[in-house]
């Protein structure tokens, strides 16, 4: 027991000696260093605002993603050969522009600038020591990391109010086909007693960011052989999330009418995110399955009508 | 893969330095609240009586100020106040201020072009309009906007004022924001809205005119106990 002890010691001490290791890993220590001072306070301003609030809550989750990509990806390194040649000039460049947008965007609060910045920065990192190359086999995990960004609130601003009032119009329908009295003003959807208010977060806008980050990343680890229904897929889920969105409205509604302003309001903190995921993800799943039979029949009816004409030429 | 673990400690401590500066350079940018600028209590500089004016207790109710029923976080305003005033003659203006302190990017004064509609209110129309207040204060930049819902058709002038400027817009109000903000200023800023029902869309421009003649009379007498909280200061 003893000795296994002393020779795990033995073994530990050895491991932090090791001076070859020491001296390979300071560097790392030296940029992680640099990068914290400036990203810490970062990550918590995001979860201390904008990721708390209902309009923007998917950014942890896209975040956790987005690690976790980087980390599949060079893994992936492994097993692949990246020729490294090191691009510092145009890293430099890339990497003081991200350098004026973070100074920019975090003394002026503008966060789309100050989070934005990131993508600059990693880029220039690996640019400067590994070069263009490599970076090329990480373009998807940046291009993923964009869906970390919060979006500008102008952005915000305009695209929530038409998306409100669509998914109030959606749901109002619904009901009103279903035989419920309800009358609908703007966003507000008055079913029997009760308003209902159809609040930002109801706007969808987050959601449908989520579901299309994680149907991008999706279709890019699954490696779908057709890129046309690569790309249906993911415009598609445009109306699925609306779809999604207008469900979790006339749920909300339904169990407000039903069981009262306190049930409805239970379900809208507890339940409805819940709803809205489980129905986009089985929409998703019922268009995606829908999409492949389409695309064998196509690619089958392609080869029938190939086939035809090389037997048509060699006649 | 030993070659991608292996780095250069120059390269490495000059990205590391730069980034430092960086971090350093954000904090040191940051505008700062300007100290001593006590925020103006809404409820007592705008007076209950003026000139041909008396405050009458609110009889129709008015749009609310915010988007949606959320009485959350979320809500941008500092104060609100919405009071209802007549004059000798009868006419009705509904008047509704929303103060907010500290103006940042991401949380910023709502239009009423987005209350009304999200309250169910129809845009009949929309322009731009400069409010006259008084010969030796700079023009309102604000908007008329004519809406409608059921049978209740109103009208409805505002401007906003952000620092010291009147965006007629979301960008625009950011770009103030943004620019001050440069200058080391975090912005203070208001929205000033009056509005009247009128029976039918001919009165409209009638109805916008006495709204609007409302405002400057209220403006000159604020102006004379808390000068710039309503409108841009003289002086700029």
């Amino acid at each position: 027991m003893v000795i296994s002890l002393v020779m795990r010691y033995k073994k530990l001490t050895t491991l932090t000696i090791d001076s070859a290791q020491r001296k390979s890993l300071l560097p790392w220590v030296v940029l992680l260093a640099g990068f914290l001072a400036m990203y810490l306070p970062t990550l918590y301003d995001l979860f201390n605002g904008v990721w708390r609030t209902d309009k923007q809550a998917h950014g942890p989750i896209v975040l956790a993603v987005s690690i976790w990509f980087f980390y599949f990806k060079t893994q992936d390194l492994k097993e692949t050969a990246v020729p490294l040649k090191a691009a510092p000039i145009l890293g430099l460049v890339v990497f003081v522009l991200g350098l004026l947008m973070y100074v920019l965007g975090r003394s002026q609060s503008v966060l789309f600038l100050e989070v934005g910045s990131l993508v600059f920065i990693l880029l220039g990192i690996l640019y400067t020591f590994w070069g263009t190359k490599l970076a090329r086999h990480y373009w998807f995990a940046f291009f993923f990391l964009l869906f970390v960004i919060p979006l500008p609130s102008s952005l915000v601003d305009a695209a929530t109010q038409p998306m409100k009032i669509a998914a109030s119009y959606g749901a109002y329908h619904l009901l009103s086909w279903l035989g419920y009295p309800v009358t609908r003003f703007g966003v507000i959807i008055n079913i029997g007693p009760y308003p209902l208010f159809v609040a930002d977060a109801c706007a969808g806008l987050n959601s449908l960011f989520t579901l299309e980050a994680l149907g991008l990343l999706y279709m890019n680890i699954m490696r779908h052989e057709s890129a046309l229904r690569n790309a249906l897929l993911a415009a598609l889920i445009i109306p699925i999330s609306f779809t999604a969105n207008v469900t979790r409205v006339t749920v909300l509604a339904l169990i407000t009418y039903h069981l009262g302003k306190e049930a409805g309001e239970g379900f809208l903190h507890g339940f409805s995110g819940m709803v809205l995921f489980m129905t986009a993800l089985s929409l998703i799943i019922v268009v995606d399955s829908l999409l492949r039979k389409f695309s064998l029949w196509w690619e089958s009816k392609k080869n029938e009508k190939s086939g035809m004409s090389k037997t048509g030429a060699s006649i | 893969m030993s070659e991608l673990v292996k780095i250069s400690f120059g390269k490495s401590l000059l990205l590391a330095i730069l980034m430092a500066i960086a971090a350093m350079g954000a904090v040191y940018a940051k505008p700062k609240l300007q100290a001593g600028k006590e925020a103006p209590s809404l409820e007592s500089i705008v007076p209950h009586e003026f000139g041909d004016w008396h405050e009458e207790s609110e009889s129709d109710q008015q749009v609310s100020l915010s988007t949606d029923g959320e009485k959350s976080q979320d809500q941008p305003y500092d104060q609100v106040l919405s009071r209802t005033y007549v004059n000798s003659s009868g006419d009705a203006v509904m008047l509704a201020l929303a103060y907010a302190k500290e103006q940042k990017q991401d949380v910023k004064i709502h239009r009423p072009e987005v209350c009304y509609v999200a309250q169910g209110y129809t845009l009949l129309s929309k322009n731009d309009v400069g409010i006259f207040l008084s010969p030796n204060m700079p023009t309102a930049q604000g908007k008329r906007l004519l809406t409608k819902r059921d049978g209740r058709i109103e009208t409805v002038s505002y401007w906003v004022r952000v620092g010291n400027e009147y965006p007629r817009g979301g960008l625009d109000a950011r770009m103030v924001i943004f620019k001050d903000g440069l200058k080391g200023k975090i912005d203070d800023g208001i929205l000033v809205r009056a509005s009247i029902i009128i029976p039918n869309e001919a009165s409209a421009d009638e109805a916008f005119e006495k709204q609007e003649r409302f405002m400057a009379d209220l403006v000159r007498t604020v102006e004379l106990t808390a000068p710039g909280v309503l409108t841009k200061n003289k002086n700029d």
